[in-house]
C-alpha cells in the first residue's frame, strides 16, 4: 500500500503568503516527478478557485457532506501545466451559502461525521490514487476545520512572518495546538516568510543569506521549534495582480529555488 | 475510582482542598445530624402528637431564627477578628452545644440547646463558605464543591449506620456528633487561615450585585416548593418507623450520587444549565411521587430528590454565590445568598407540620409543577458565572480530544 503523507500549512493568522506558498510547492513536488494532491481547505475563506482560474462543479464541501467522492472533486492539471509528475487539486466552494453552511448551521454530529468522510477520502486517496504528498492549504488561526485539517496531517508546516504579532501568536499556537497533536506522531515545523532585510534585490546583496540564516536561528531560539526554510520577501510576488506558480513558469526566480531547497529538506524528513 | 476521576487535575493544592474540605465538612453533617437528634428527642418528650409537633416546632424555630441571626452577626464579625481564633471558638461551641445533650434532656433545656445549636452552626459557616470561595477558582470552583457535598452525605451516612449498626444510647450518639464536629479542628492545623487585606464591603453590594438578585429569587421559589412538599400527607404505607429513617437515608445517597457529576456538569457547561437541571429533576420527583403506590417506589422519589438537592447543593449554594461575591466580604454573600433561604424554607417547614392540615399530592402537584416551573424563569435572565471564555476553552479541549481520538482510530484501522 502506498505510504504517503499528508502535509498541512498553517498560519496563525492571514497574510502569510500560505496559499501561493503551497500552491507553488506542491508544484514543485509534481514538477520533480511526484503524485500530488493539493485540497484547498481554507473552507472559510477559498482561494485556489481564483488562484488556479477554475470552476468545478464539485467541491470538497460535496464531499465532506458525503454527497460526492473524492475522485470527482478533484481537477487534473498536471499535462496544462506540464509537470513531469502529477498534481491533482481538490478546490473548496467559494458560495456564501457555502461557507456560511460549514460555518455556522451545522451541528457536531455533521462535523464529525465530516471528519470521518474527510479522513477516509484521504485514505482513499493515497491506497487507490497512489498520492505521494496531500497538501492541506489550511484556514489561519485557531478555527473549527483548521483544527480538524491538521490534526489530519502527518506533518504541519506553520508560516510565519518576523513580526511581533506572529511570534507570539504562533508560540501560543505551539503551545496549545501544536504540542498536543504530537501525541498522533505527528512532527510541526516553521517556514519563515516575506523575510525583511532578506531580499536580494539585485546580485549585489550578499548579506542575503546570512540574514536569513540570522532569523532562522533567532526563531528557533524564541519559539523552541525547527525552522525548516525561509523564503525572503519578493515585491514582485507579493503584489503582483496574479502570481501564478513562480516555482514551474520563473524556475530560476529566488523564490523557486527557496522552495526548492525547502521541498529538498521535506522529501529528506518525510 | 469515581472520586480519583472527578477531582483529577484539580489546581487547588492537596493542602487548602484538605483545610476546605475539614472545615466544610463536618460542620454542615453535624447540622443535619444535630436538627435531627433535637426534634427527636423533644418528639420523645411526649406522646401526644400535636403537642409534641408543636415543641418540636418551637424547638426547630428558635433553632434556624438563631442560625438566621448568628450568620449575619457572624458574617459582619468574623471580617474583623482573627480568623483562626474566630474558627477555634466556633468549632469549640459546636462540640460544647453537642456534648450538652448528656447534662439535661428537659424541654426547657433542650429549647435552650436550640438556640445554642443555632449560633454554633450559624456564626462560623458563612465564614466557611467564603474560606471554600476564597481557595478555589472560577474553572474548578463547583467540581470541588461537588468533592465538599459528596463528602459532607457521605460522613452523614456513615454515622447513621455507625449509630444504628451499634445501636447506639445518647451517650454514644452526642460522641459520634462531637467527634465529627471536633474534625474541623484539622483545618485550623492545616491552613492558618489568613485574611485577605481589602476593603470591606457593606450589605447594599451584596444587594447591588448584578445577577445575584435573579439566583436567589430562583433559590427562593425553588424552597418554597420544596417547603410546600412537607405538607403533603403520607399514604399509611408510609406511616412506619423505618420508613422515616430510609427516607432520609435514600434522599442523601441521590445527594451523593449527583454530587460529584453536577460539580463536573457546572465546571464544563456552565451553572445555569446545571441548575435548571436540578429544578427539573426536582419536579420529575414530584411526579413520580404523585404516582407512587409502595414503598421501593417511594424511596425511588427521595433518590431522585436527592439527585436535585444533590445539583442544587452543589451548583447554587457552594457555587454561584461564590462566583458572584466580591473578593472582600464573601461571607456577607453567603449569608444572605444561602444561609438565609435554607432557613427560610426550613421555617416553613418546621411550622408545617402544626399549623397547616396535611394535603394529598393530587391537589397541590399543580402548584408544585407551576412554581417549579417559575423558578426557572429568573434563572434565563440571570447571567452565566462561569466565564464564557472557560466553557469555549473546555469546547476545544474536548473538540480535540475528540478529533484525536477520531485519527488515531483511522490510522490504527490503516495500520491493521
Amino acid at each position: 500500500m502506498n505510504t504517503g503523507k499528508t502535509l498541512a500549512f498553517h498560519s496563525y493568522k492571514g497574510g502569510t503568503g500560505k496559499t501561493t506558498l503551497v500552491a507553488n510547492l506542491a508544484a514543485t513536488f509534481a514538477m520533480m516527478g511526484m503524485r500530488v494532491c493539493l485540497l484547498d481547505f481554507d473552507l472559510y475563506a477559498p482561494s485556489l478557485t481564483a488562484y488556479f482560474r477554475k470552476t468545478p462543479e464539485l467541491f470538497l464541501n460535496d464531499v465532506l457532506a458525503g454527497d460526492a467522492k473524492i475522485i470527482d472533486v478533484l481537477v487534473d492539471v498536471s499535462s496544462e501545466l506540464g509537470l513531469k509528475g502529477k498534481l491533482f487539486l481538490g478546490f473548496s466552494s467559494p458560495k456564501k451559502s457555502d461557507i456560511y453552511e460549514i460555518e455556522i448551521l451545522h451541528d457536531m454530529k455533521w462535523q464529525y461525521a465530516a471528519i470521518r468522510r474527510f479522513l477516509a477520502a484521504k485514505k482513499e486517496l493515497f491506497s487507490e490514487y497512489e498520492i505521494d504528498y496531500v497538501f492541506l492549504d489550511t484556514s489561519p488561526g485557531i478555527r473549527y476545520w483548521a483544527l480538524n485539517t491538521i490534526a489530519t496531517a502527518d506533518f504541519l508546516f506553520l508560516l510565519m512572518k518576523i513580526s511581533d504579532m506572529d511570534i507570539i501568536g504562533t508560540k501560543r499556537m505551539i503551545k496549545d495546538i501544536y504540542e498536543s497533536l504530537t501525541e498522533l506522531g505527528s512532527k510541526y515545523f516553521i517556514i519563515l516568510n516575506k523575510v525583511a532585510g532578506a531580499s536580494p534585490i539585485h546580485e549585489f546583496n550578499v548579506k542575503e543569506a546570512k540574514e536569513r540564516m540570522l532569523w532562522e536561528t533567532e526563531v528557533k531560539k524564541d519559539i523552541g521549534a525547527e525552522v525548516i526554510g525561509s523564503i525572503p520577501c519578493f515585491c514582485d510576488i507579493q503584489f503582483d495582480k496574479h502570481e501564478f506558480l513562480c516555482a514551474i513558469n520563473q524556475p530560476k526566480h529566488q523564490f523557486s529555488r527557496r522552495l526548492l531547497e525547502i521541498a529538498n529538506k521535506i522529501k529528506g524528513i518525510g | 475510582m469515581i472520586w480519583g476521576f472527578l477531582t483529577h487535575g484539580f489546581r487547588i493544592s492537596g493542602k487548602k482542598f484538605l483545610a476546605v474540605l475539614f472545615l466544610y465538612f463536618p460542620s454542615f453533617a453535624w447540622f443535619i445530624l444535630f436538627q435531627q437528634f433535637l426534634m427527636s428527642l423533644i418528639q420523645d418528650l411526649f406522646s401526644e402528637g400535636f403537642i409534641s409537633n408543636f415543641w418540636m416546632n418551637i424547638g426547630g424555630a428558635l433553632f434556624y431564627i438563631s442560625i438566621i441571626c448568628s450568620a449575619i452577626i457572624g458574617s459582619m464579625i468574623s471580617e474583623k477578628l482573627r480568623r483562626r481564633r474566630f474558627l477555634e471558638l466556633w468549632i469549640f461551641l459546636g462540640v460544647f452545644t453537642t456534648l450538652l445533650f448528656m447534662v439535661n434532656q428537659g424541654l426547657l433545656f433542650l429549647l435552650f440547646i436550640s438556640v445554642l445549636g443555632g449560633v454554633s452552626f450559624g456564626l462560623g459557616f458563612p465564614y466557611c463558605l467564603a474560606f471554600f470561595a476564597e481557595s478555589t477558582n472560577v474553572e474548578e470552583r463547583a467540581r470541588v464543591a461537588g468533592a465538599l457535598i459528596f463528602t459532607t452525605f457521605f460522613s452523614i451516612i456513615l454515622c447513621i449506620i455507625v449509630s444504628t449498626g451499634l445501636q447506639c444510647g445518647l451517650i454514644e450518639y452526642v460522641f459520634i456528633c462531637a467527634l465529627l464536629r471536633s474534625i474541623s479542628f484539622f483545618s485550623i492545623l492545616i491552613d492558618p487561615h489568613e485574611r485577605i487585606v481589602c476593603k470591606e464591603r457593606g450589605w447594599m453590594t451584596v444587594f447591588t450585585t448584578r445577577g445575584l438578585g435573579l439566583y436567589y429569587l430562583s433559590w427562593l421559589m425553588f424552597s418554597v416548593a420544596a417547603g410546600i412538599f412537607t405538607i403533603v400527607e403520607l399514604p399509611d404505607y408510609l406511616q412506619t418507623e423505618s420508613i422515616s429513617v430510609l427516607k432520609s437515608v435514600f434522599l442523601y445517597l441521590g445527594v451523593i450520587l449527583s454530587s460529584l457529576f453536577s460539580g463536573f456538569a457546572a465546571d464544563h457547561f456552565g451553572r445555569k444549565r446545571t441548575i435548571m437541571f436540578g429544578s427539573i429533576i426536582l419536579g420529575i420527583s414530584y411526579t413520580v411521587f404523585s404516582i407512587a403506590t409502595d414503598e421501593p417506589s417511594f424511596l425511588l422519589t427521595r433518590i431522585i430528590s436527592g439527585v436535585a438537592w444533590g445539583i442544587i447543593f452543589v451548583a447554587y449554594m457552594l457555587t454561584v454565590v461564590g462566583d458572584l461575591a466580591t473578593t472582600c466580604s464573601k461571607e456577607k454573600f453567603y449569608a444572605i445568598g444561602v444561609v438565609v433561604p435554607i432557613i427560610v424554607f426550613m421555617v416553613f417547614q418546621s411550622f408545617s407540620g402544626t399549623f397547616t392540615p396535611s394535603v394529598p399530592i393530587g391537589a397541590i402537584s399543580a402548584i408544585l409543577s407551576i412554581l417549579l416551573f417559575i423558578s426557572v424563569i429568573p434563572l434565563l435572565y440571570a447571567p452565566e458565572t462561569l466565564p464564557i471564555d472557560k466553557i469555549r476553552q473546555r469546547r476545544f479541549e474536548k473538540h480535540l480530544r475528540k478529533l484525536k481520538k477520531l485519527v488515531k482510530e483511522e490510522r490504527n484501522r490503516s495500520d491493521s
